[in-house]
């Protein structure tokens, strides 16, 4: 049949980049190289047939030819026992995207495109184990002679020397660690050989360093670092380019970082990542680490910190970079000009980050802020001469506008953009003190003075400034909340009353705005200075905190109705009282959003606060929507007495947990301690939590979910007036600003600084998980159109519960898959995809938890194309999948899994498809699915094999007669295959459901004919009619085995006349066809491919004339691994082989005859 | 491999297979693993001295222990049993079973078990290792065939000749490179999976009989025993590969029955793969399954302490 391979998505287990950039991927057996700046695949080459390329090693010296821009460049490519020698030339051409100047001078070329070869050398091997780690090895350090040796290490801990400069290489030296134990992972440092040490990573959890050179009495090489620690065994190794530090990755997900050099043996360890961690590469002040938890992080070094910063800054993560599906990033590389970093993951993904990024939300000099001095004092009050003027106090207004009071009583604005100042207002009653606070929506400040005045003044003078006499001496602060009805404002103003006022401010008619107080709220008895708050308007809730660590709720009814201006304030009581909520420290903010609507407690408040005790803590709000009235006088709870509430926990032990009067009742849910400085503030971007604060010189935003410090800037400690704004959730724009010496230092941030062009995702992502289950679409796609050239669609499920459509695209070096379609929403494995065309071109997905969708399959050339002129190598389908229904659960028992489906469509007029699925409780299940009315209907259900079921297929048989009978082949565990017919009672229900009736759910009758085809799971069949009418039947089980039941199936559609299979032949059986278990069998023409978790693919040829006779005609190794289903489709009379497991194959026949 | 997904997918539900080793206090379902070997290999007959490697929790041990005593109650005229237990960690004691916490790759370890059988060889070695799997399909089929060599190795000294040896395998992608070395030591190989190994699992046994080493074989533990070569005999892909047969074994009729526990189906034996009703007769409820026996100490532990103790969410 001649089989060549196209498309292979799967791990991405190795990369390196050549240059900054061109990007070598070893994927599979497959080195590819990427040109990262368009993410053009260059060259793509076969290196290790068999075997998967586990890394990459380049000679660490390049060859310039002499007055050519051709660069070449060896390296070495090592995956199991075999290794291959690489030679790759390139010239690197300009990129219309590369805006880079440094790089463009350093490779670009105008003129040229960049270009790779990829030339094998020698390919190596197998060697007597396991390959651990090459390395390239020169005659001595300063020559500038290419390489000679390669130095191999090997998983049983030894290591050999290759001489490579003769034809055939020849080993030259040898030595056993004294260590024997069995490696997971190993790394070379040093380029002679006498200056050659090898790191261990043995599997009893320890690392080990070992110069090859040396060797005891006995012979060995003895050991010379231990580094024990690690609770898991090591999966990668890697030394600092000076060699004096190691780190290592480990099952136990810790990154340690040893210090060779050092005497007291001290190491750093990391933790953070939620799996386990696959590798880790040093990089200047920073590591960067892949992990199973599908992230790659970037830390700070904890062994190159300064020793007053080491014991707190260890855990410093400063980026988790999440672009992988699924399960896993298995590789990682650093471009050498250390900007980018590459990651590869098990979704066959290669994704490229900016580490340049990294340095930009670090912020360590005053270079990268601004300082925003006052103007000369002439410039906006030149009467005032020699007047002592400085800011008084500041607020940022937006990105790019700061407003202060000075002390002269001006409020100033500063635009940014042309760096101008505008005075807006002058008080005297406003000198010498101000609070202020501003609104970013409604551009207006307020402030309050010494006097007790609020001023209000729009920031572009769009209303006259309001002035109003609120408190009888200073304004201690001021708050503004946003309402939902737009123009509309709520401003809080604390004095040094008893009570505090709560004002409606509606700038609805923007130059005639409106002020008036609506609520006074007394305060707390206890001695509190409220420096934070919030406010739910829904529902009417006003919560503070304060210096002495109260979270303070007050009820504010009707504070969302636009009451009329007669109304008098009404006050109110403190609702609710939670005492040193943060130990003694400051709340220093206060933010609420609704419960979840699925959580059960629902409805409800979450509150979360921050305190100057470097925590945060969340607590749920129920009972809001009560009166206030049942509120308790003054509920006073101390919250040091107050346990987290464990919802995992029913026991109604609780009492202290929850505190509550009669009817506010408020739980403390989450308390976590985030800096051992202060946390200042909260904010959620996309249902996140960012955390604000200041530890030691630095302000930090701190994102929770992700666990990594998303912006720090060094702004030498606490400040009394600091002010962030943002509005994404990467901080791509935001604006810090803080005072210091009588200054606004400020950091304006308008999108990433980093001017690097790069593609982001370099190859893009597959399944992340195992796929289990492969449908061509073939007739399912274009129904409705004419296309004179087909594209080939694909549909894959799997563990990761997505359903995909792909369109396969041919290419040059290689074909791809595209992802046309992700649909989630199956909850667990897709185990089946079938599709039937009836008034619509339907697709049915089942798998485990019962879950059976129908999905209406809508395909159709892009907006703008004809079909008659669209080109599948080009051309992307418009593809959409509707869901229609969900069936109902009809097992008796919990974790039923639909384990295989089969389909067709009955009447194609009236939308009925018949539906075969065999259940995980051994039950054969029939379903009538009516697409007009979209429902699925239960027909009949019957079980025989008192087994797990494993395949479902039917078969429709025409009689003599003209009718034709519906038959049923089910396999299972118990290695047998049986043959129902549901004719009658298929026929029966549809009847009755063309006359409105809706019949009871039927037994199926027995099976009329069964036959043990394997020993144990019969995992695939395929049946197929042959030119004479007799059918083949092809199986594949757990037991190795291959076997075809050649069959004459007939059917009577009189009653009386039972249906019949009878076989032509012996069955005729390969019982080592594999070496494992057979996951999939197809049968074309007169061939049959079965598929193993082997990892072959076997073509057989079957031989009928006398008997059937098997044998085995063409074999392919797979290079996915796990295979678990395969389908054939022949597409331009060419077959088309789709195999899946742990990633995708495609193989392709020559064009038929 | 080993612990697909699949694997786990009823773990949160009733895995069947834990609740009858529970109920009949085996330390690990494995336990019906070497039970329907023995059912189809009749594994023990006549056997005295047994050797477990790589024994925790036990579960086989178990096994051994209980048939060489029934062995021995029948025959009380022969020598008593003698099964060594080994593991490089310890495990909780079991009846009649020694216990030898130790690497399999050390000749001591050969030497104290050859004590243990004052100078005598072992009748059967049996081996349920498997090393936790990465996710590397072909790192992981390479790890468990070190593991079984390593075993193999060991067996080779303490193993009378015409003994059996039994040992877990992934049947992989070089599965036959493993094959053709065990046939080096074994005229008869035969590949194995028990009916309460799941059907999506790619876990089978392989079941070594009539230990035959070759002429001038002298066991040594001073190189490790290392897989072949694809060669003539044994080609990557086509029709000259070395595959041993395979047989499919147990059928638990005869212990599915619980004691508080009826099955809705137990007519032919119980599936592993199969979705089974359970209806026990306290409460109607479910059982809760605690593990069998509590897993070993994973190298994560101290990584999940620090995050329950939000050590994780920290700056600065």
């Amino acid at each position: 049949m001649n089989l060549e391979k196209d498309v292979f998505a799967g791990l991405v287990t190795s990369m390196a980049f050549l240059t900054d950039s061109i990007l070598l991927v070893g994927q599979g057996p497959w080195l590819k190289a990427f040109d990262v700046r368009n993410g053009e695949l260059l060259a793509k080459s076969l290196v290790l047939p068999a075997n998967r390329i586990h890394r990459l090693v380049l000679e660490p010296r390049g060859v310039n030819d002499e007055g050519t821009y051709a660069q070449r460049r060896k390296i070495l490519a090592y995956g199991a026992k075999t290794l291959a020698v690489l030679t790759i030339e390139y010239n690197i051409g300009s990129s219309s995207q590369l805006t880079d100047q440094s790089s463009h001078h350093a490779e670009g070329n105008d003129n040229q495109k960049t270009e790779v070869v990829i030339r094998q050398v020698q390919q190596y091997g197998p060697f007597t184990d396991w390959i651990q780690d090459v390395q390239w090895l020169y005659e001595d350090d300063e020559s500038g002679v290419e390489a000679t040796k390669i130095a191999m290490a090997f998983a049983h801990n030894f290591v050999e020397v290759y001489d490579i400069t003769a034809e055939r290489p020849s080993r030259v030296f040898r030595v056993q660690c004294e260590e024997q134990c069995i490696l997971y992972s190993a790394r070379f440092f040093g380029n002679t050989l006498s200056t050659l040490y090898l790191g261990s990573g043995t599997v009893f959890n320890e690392v080990h360093v070992w110069k090859v050179s040396d060797k005891n009495e006995e012979g060995f090489a003895p050991v010379q670092h231990r580094l024990v620690g690690h609770d898991g065994v090591i999966f990668g190794i890697r030394f600092s380019d000076d060699g004096s530090l190691l780190v290592s990755v480990s099952d136990d997900r810790t990154i340690r970082v040893w210090g060779l050099k050092d005497q007291k043996r001290k190491y750093h360890v990391i933790f953070g990542h939620t799996a386990r961690i696959w590798d880790c590469i040093m990089v200047d002040q920073y590591l960067v680490s892949v992990s199973e938890d599908t992230t790659c992080r970037v830390w700070n070094n904890p062994y190159l910190q300064e020793e007053d910063e080491q014991s707190d800054s260890a855990m410093d993560c400063l980026a988790c970079w999440e672009g992988h599906a699924g399960k896993n990033v298995w590789s990682c590389a650093v471009s050498p000009n250390k900007r980018l970093v590459a990651t590869g993951g098990q979704d066959s993904g290669v994704r490229l980050w900016s580490l340049k990024a990294i340095q930009e939300n670090h912020i360590e000099s005053e270079s990268d802020l601004t300082a925003i001095d006052l103007p000369e004092l002439e410039s906006y009050a030149p009467q005032l001469e020699d007047a002592n003027e400085f800011m008084r106090n500041f607020v940022i207004v937006d990105y790019d506008v700061i407003a202060t009071f000075t002390n002269q009583g001006f409020l100033l604005r500063y635009d940014n953009d042309d760096q101008k100042w505008t005075a807006l207002y002058q008080d005297d009653d406003f000198q010498n003190y101000a609070v202020m606070e501003a609104c970013r929506e409604g551009q207006f400040v307020v402030s309050g003075g010494l006097q007790g005045h609020l001023s209000i003044c729009h920031a572009y003078s769009a209303f006259t400034p309001l002035k109003l006499k609120v408190h009888n001496s200073k304004v201690l602060s001021v708050f503004i909340f946003e309402s939902k009805d737009k123009g509309v404002f709520y401003i809080v103003s604390i004095g040094m009353e008893d009570e505090f006022y709560l004002f409606r401010f509606d700038m609805r008619i923007i130059d005639e705005p409106k002020i008036r107080l609506v609520h006074r709220l007394q305060r707390s008895e206890i001695k509190t200075t409220i420096i934070c708050a919030t406010i739910s308007e829904d529902d009417s809730l006003l919560l503070c905190g304060s210096r002495e660590s109260a979270l303070l709720i007050y009820r504010i009814p009707g504070i969302h109705k636009d009451a009329s201006a007669e109304d008098q304030p009404t006050l109110s009581t403190l609702a609710l009282q939670l005492r040193r909520t943060h130990g003694r420290q400051a709340v220093s903010s206060v933010l609420v959003r609704p419960l979840p609507e699925t959580s059960s407690h629902s409805p409800g408040l979450i509150v979360l606060t921050t305190g100057r005790d470097g925590c945060f803590i969340e607590y749920r709000l129920l009972n809001i929507a009560s009166s206030a009235t049942e509120d308790g006088p003054n509920m006073d709870i101390d919250a040091d007495k107050m346990d987290l509430v464990d919802d995992d926990d029913d026991s109604d032990e609780g009492q202290e947990k929850k505190a509550h009067g009669k009817s506010l009742l408020i739980e403390k849910v989450y308390k976590n301690r985030v800096t051992k400085g202060w946390a200042e503030g909260a904010m959620y971007m996309d249902g996140e939590l960012y955390i604000l604060g200041f530890f030691r010189k630095r302000f930090f935003v701190f994102n929770v979910a992700k666990g990594f410090e998303m912006l720090s800037v060094a702004c030498g400690g606490a400040h009394r007036a600091w002010h962030f704004l943002n509005d994404d959730r990467k901080l791509a724009k935001c604006t810090f600003a803080f005072f210091r010496r009588n200054k606004v230092n400020t950091l304006f941030r308008k999108c990433m600084p980093s001017t690097e062009t790069f593609e982001a995702s370099v190859q893009s992502n597959f399944h992340g998980k195992d796929v289990r289950a492969i449908t061509f679409l073939g007739a399912a796609i274009g129904c409705q159109e004419k296309f004179k050239n087909m594209p080939m669609i694909v549909a894959t499920g799997g563990e990761d519960t997505l359903l995909r459509l792909s369109q396969y695209v041919p290419g040059d070096l290689e074909g791809s898959l595209i992802s046309l379609r992700t649909v989630r929403k199956h909850s667990s494995v897709i185990k089946s995809i079938v599709y039937s065309i009836g008034k619509e071109t339907l697709l049915f997905t089942s798998g485990a938890s019962e879950e059976l969708r129908c999905w209406k399959l809508d395909s159709h050339p892009p907006q703008g194309t004809l079909a008659s002129d669209f080109d599948p190598s080009k051309d992307l389908l418009d593809i959409s999948c509707l869901e229609l229904a969900a069936s109902p659960l009809v097992s008796d028992i919990k974790e039923t899994r639909i384990m295989d489906t089969s389909v067709f469509c009955i009447d194609a007029h009236r939308g009925y498809h018949i539906l075969a699925a065999a259940y995980s409780d051994s039950t054969t299940r029939l379903w009538l699915f009516d697409e007009v009315a979209k429902k699925f209907y239960l027909i009949a259900d019957g079980v025989w094999h008192m087994k797990c079921l494993l395949q479902i297929q039917h078969l429709l048989v025409e009689d003599n007669a003209g009718g034709q009978g519906i038959i049923i082949i089910t396999s299972a565990t118990d290695g047998k295959l049986a043959f129902w017919n549901a004719t009658s009672v298929v026929n029966q229900f549809i009847e009755s459901y063309k006359a409105g009736a809706i019949l009871e759910l039927v037994k199926l009758p027995e099976p009329f004919y069964s036959y043990q085809a394997h020993l144990s799971g019969v995992n695939a069949i395929d049946i197929k009619q042959q030119e004479d009418g007799s059918f083949w039947l092809a199986s594949g089980g757990e037991d190795n085995a291959f076997a075809l039941n050649w069959l004459d199936i007939r059917y009577d559609s009189r009653e009386d006349v039972p249906a019949s299979a009878t076989a032509k032949a012996d069955i005729a059986k390969i019982e080592g066809a594999h070496a494992s278990s057979i996951t999939g069998v197809h049968i074309v023409n007169r061939r049959v491919l079965t598929v193993s978790t082997d990892q072959r693919l076997n073509v057989w040829d079957v031989d009928t004339t006398q008997g059937v006779k098997l044998s085995l005609g063409d074999a392919h190794y797979i290079d996915v691994p796990d295979p678990s289903a395969m389908d054939v489709t022949v597409h331009n009379d060419t077959i088309v082989v789709g195999v899946t497991g742990i990633g995708f194959q495609l193989l392709k026949s020559k064009k038929l005859m | 491999m080993g612990k697909s997904s699949k694997d786990k997918r009823d773990v949160a539900s009733i895995t069947l297979g834990g609740l009858q080793a529970k109920e009949q206090g085996w330390r690990a379902r494995s336990a019906f693993k070497l039970m329907q070997l023995d059912e189809e290999f009749n594994l023990f007959e006549g056997i005295h001295r047994a050797v477990d490697l790589c024994a925790a929790p036990g579960s086989w041990s178990q096994v051994l222990s209980k048939r060489l005593s029934e062995n021995h109650a029948n025959n009380p005229q022969e020598e008593p049993p003698k099964i060594v237990a080994v593991d490089l960690q310890a495990m909780a004691p079991l009846p009649g079973v020694i216990q030898l916490q130790g690497d399999i790759t050390k000749v001591s370890t050969a030497e104290q078990i050859i004590s243990y059988f004052e100078g005598k060889l072992s009748d059967i070695v049996v081996c349920d290792g498997a090393p936790d799997v990465t996710g590397l399909h072909d790192m992981d089929e390479y790890i468990q065939a070190q593991l079984l060599l390593a075993a193999l190795n060991i067996t080779t000294h303490v193993l009378r000749p015409g003994g059996t040896f039994i040992a877990k395998i992934f049947r992989g992608k070089d599965i036959t490179l493993l094959y053709s070395q065990l046939k080096v030591f074994f005229p008869v190989v035969t590949c194995s999976k028990p009916r309460s190994s799941r059907n999506s699992s790619i876990e089978s046994f392989i079941v070594c009989q009539n230990y035959s080493p070759p002429e001038g074989y002298v066991p040594t533990m001073a190189n490790p025993l290392l897989d072949f070569h694809y060669s003539g005999d044994n080609q990557l892909t086509g029709p000259n590969r070395t595959i041993v047969p395979f047989i499919a074994c147990g059928d638990l009729r005869h212990t599915v029955q619980l004691a508080n526990t009826t099955l809705s189906i137990c007519s032919s034996g119980y599936d592993s793969d199969m979705t089974y009703a359970l209806e026990t007769k306290e409460n109607g409820e479910y059982k809760s399954l605690d593990p069998l026996q509590p897993p070993i100490s994973a190298p994560y532990l101290k990584a999940l302490e620090l995050k329950r103790n939000n050590f994780y969410n920290r700056v600065a």
